[in-house]
């Protein structure tokens, strides 16, 4: 008989994967992939529509749509390691497109929606640790 | 070659004759002053001996402290050490990670100078060097305060400033344990009458006006223990009986510079960021609560998405690796551990038993029995195999209280756990594969380099392994072709008796290592063939993973 244990321990192997990422997990295993911040409440209604589309493509998600300021929601998904932060306003909203900010990259610029998303699922599927 | 000369082999593969006598530090200064002024201390071989690295002791256990050394092994000794036979020489500078132990219990040692400056009443214990730096022990009544610890830093730097030579001075045994008794220092006194043989010579090392009881070496003297710091505080009972006097164990580290001691320290604030301890709360991954007791974990939302990933990923991998998923329960009835043998050899890990209606229960610190009995319960021919069962399943075992760390030190765990049933012409291509499938655990997951190590067996040492000597020689040989087929490197040694298979460890590196935490490993054993596991016997050699 061959007895074998790969993780060894799940909980442990997580405890491992959690110091060697220090919190930042690679797109496919991070609890929360993208972090939405509307810039207003006029644009929670695109938020939601934003939201939907990334589920729909398999992608974890969660919106800010608190009454707070820009700049502190994107620094609260930040603190939270988020791979994604996707920030838009009228002018994404016009033009069906997202800002994106990259974990560790900063200030992407504007992209069209369909495109982050194909993008963000090749990077899940591949279980890339690149962003 | 006449009686007064001997021949002292340079790794360059020059022989140096000197009169006997000629000391390390003198052959290095006939070399060249530079190299003099670089070596800290000198590696001895016996020149019949195979000049090998000697394997790093486990430098915190008082035996090898103080213990006499194999006679035939590569020793370190002082730069001032008289020569007296043929033997091959190193020189070992700074840069030697052997060096850094030295330098380090050269600190130990100029802790407890300035300890016995400051507060003379104070009796010695032992002062090792670890990985991470030393620790001397003390005992007196009052302890000492934080306060304290600053005053003995300055006093150690004022040490390190006179820049007092280590020097080794022999005395009869009887006449160190009669000075040791007279002045109370009863732990100098246990160490002598444990590690030396009545009417031998034992070794002191004096700095000045300390001296101690030490088996050496040091580096030439504490000048040479440039960058040190004093860390903490700790109480360790005498011989860790708690019915002993408690001491007082006092931690530093040393480098050989500053700017090491100064990068130590960043790794160490790094390793603290990254501490998944402190993660896990932040993020709200994982937590650990005292109401439901130390070593169980309760996985948060964001830490048990990760975890269905990770086991989505693992349970895939397995169903295409040909492997079947099963399930088995949490709790068997006590008599299945009895048949297992965990009763008799692994009752200290488990939990102790339950009783329901008529019968006691106990729960599972192992998958094993329970796959067992999915294999007996119906009938295999040799065309069956291999069946490979494999279960994410639930254990819980016995840690001592006190012992717990996060997620890496636990009461209850998930193994990915999974046995291989097949024929022993199997068994080579079975490892083949669970070697393969742990390769693809590392990467994916994001572990860029490891080591292989493949624990095997010491025939010299019978008692200690279950299993014929024929079944050991069959699964040693089946795993080591392919440990040693696999790029990464191999290293085989003796598994830790009891041992019941030999063992393929995959091991890596984190900032765990940093913080002082045993690094994680997977790994596949093999066990006796299939073929004859359908007997309790058999089944009782399933104890240890």
């Amino acid at each position: 008989m061959v007895h074998r244990a790969l993780f060894g321990s799940v909980e442990r192997f997580f405890g491992v994967l959690i110091e060697h990422y220090a919190g930042a997990f690679p797109l496919w295993l991070a609890p929360v992939q993208v972090g939405l911040v509307p810039i207003s409440e006029r644009h929670h209604a695109y938020a939601k529509k934003v939201d939907q589309e990334l589920k729909q493509a398999g992608l974890r998600v969660e919106i800010d749509d608190r009454n707070e300021k820009m700049n502190g929601k994107i620094r609260d998904f930040a603190n939270q390691k988020t791979p994604y932060i996707l920030v838009f306003g009228d002018k994404e909203e016009a033009a069906g497109s997202v800002s994106v900010r990259t974990r560790g990259k900063g200030d992407q610029g504007s992209m069209p929606l369909a495109d982050f998303i194909a993008k963000a699922k090749a990077l899940v599927s591949s279980q890339s640790t690149e962003l | 070659m006449n009686a007064q000369t001997i021949a002292v082999h340079l790794p360059d593969g020059v022989v140096c004759e000197v009169p006997s006598g000629t000391t390390p530090l003198e052959i290095a200064n006939s070399i060249s002053p530079r190299l003099a002024a670089a070596a800290v201390v000198a590696r001895l071989t016996p020149v019949n001996g195979a000049a090998t690295q000697s394997a790093a002791p486990d430098s915190q256990s008082e035996d090898t402290m103080y213990a006499a050394e194999d006679s035939a092994a590569p020793r370190l000794v002082d730069l001032g050490t008289p020569l007296t036979a043929d033997t091959r020489l190193e020189l070992l500078t700074e840069k030697d990670p052997e060096a850094l132990k030295v330098v380090r219990h050269s600190a130990a040692h100029v802790l407890a100078t300035a300890v016995l400056e400051l507060f003379p009443e104070t009796k010695l214990g032992h002062g090792p060097a670890t990985d991470a730096g030393f620790f001397y022990d003390f005992y007196r009544p009052t302890p000492f305060t934080p306060e304290d610890l600053i005053t003995i830093e300055a006093k150690m730097k004022e040490v390190v400033a006179r820049d007092e030579p280590f020097l080794r001075e022999s005395t009869p045994r009887d006449q160190a344990l009669e000075a040791f008794a007279r002045d109370g220092d009863f732990m100098k006194t246990h160490f002598v009458t444990k590690f030396t043989e009545p009417g031998s010579q034992v070794s002191f090392y004096r700095n000045g006006g300390f001296v101690d009881f030490c088996r050496g070496p040091h580096v030439p003297s504490t000048g040479r223990v440039k960058a040190f710091k004093v860390l903490s505080l700790a109480g360790a009972y005498w011989l860790g009986d708690e019915k002993n006097p408690q001491l007082q164990r006092i931690y530093g580290t040393a480098f050989f510079s500053q700017k090491a001691l100064d990068e130590h320290f960043a790794r160490l604030e790094e390793a603290a960021k990254r501490d998944h301890r402190l993660l896990g709360r932040q993020l709200d991954l994982f937590s650990i609560q005292e109401l439901a007791g130390a070593g169980l974990v309760f996985w948060h939302p964001k830490g048990g998405i990760v975890r269905k990933v990770m086991e989505d990923w693992m349970r895939d991998e397995c169903l295409r690796r040909g492997y079947s998923l099963v399930f088995t329960p949490h709790v068997m009835r006590r008599e299945l551990w009895k048949i297992s043998g965990h009763e008799g050899f692994y009752s200290g890990n488990m939990y102790t038993p339950m009783e329901l209606d008529d019968a006691e229960y106990r729960l599972k610190p192992m998958n094993c029995p329970g796959h067992i009995l999915i294999y007996k319960n119906s009938p295999k021919s040799y065309r069956d195999l291999p069946v490979r069962l494999a279960e994410l399943g639930n254990v819980y075992r016995y840690e001592r209280s006190g012992t717990m760390h996060g997620l890496l030190r636990v009461r209850g765990f998930t193994q990915d756990d999974a046995h291989i049933f097949c024929t022993p012409g199997q068994i080579e291509d079975e490892v083949v594969a669970c070697i393969d499938f742990a390769e693809a655990v590392l990467k994916t997951f994001g572990f860029k380099e490891f080591i292989v190590e493949l624990s095997t067996w010491d025939p010299n040492d019978r008692a200690h392994y279950a299993g014929s000597d024929d079944n050991w020689n069959l699964a040693v040989g089946s795993s080591s072709a392919p440990s040693n087929a696999r790029a990464s490197p191999t290293k085989p040694s003796p598994a830790k008796p009891p041992s019941t298979a030999p063992r393929s460890t995959s091991s890596w590196s984190t900032y765990l290592a940093a913080s002082g935490s045993s690094p994680p490993s997977n790994s596949t054993s093999t066990f006796p063939p299939a073929s004859s596991l359908n007997t309790s016997a058999k089944t009782a050699s399933a104890i240890n993973p």
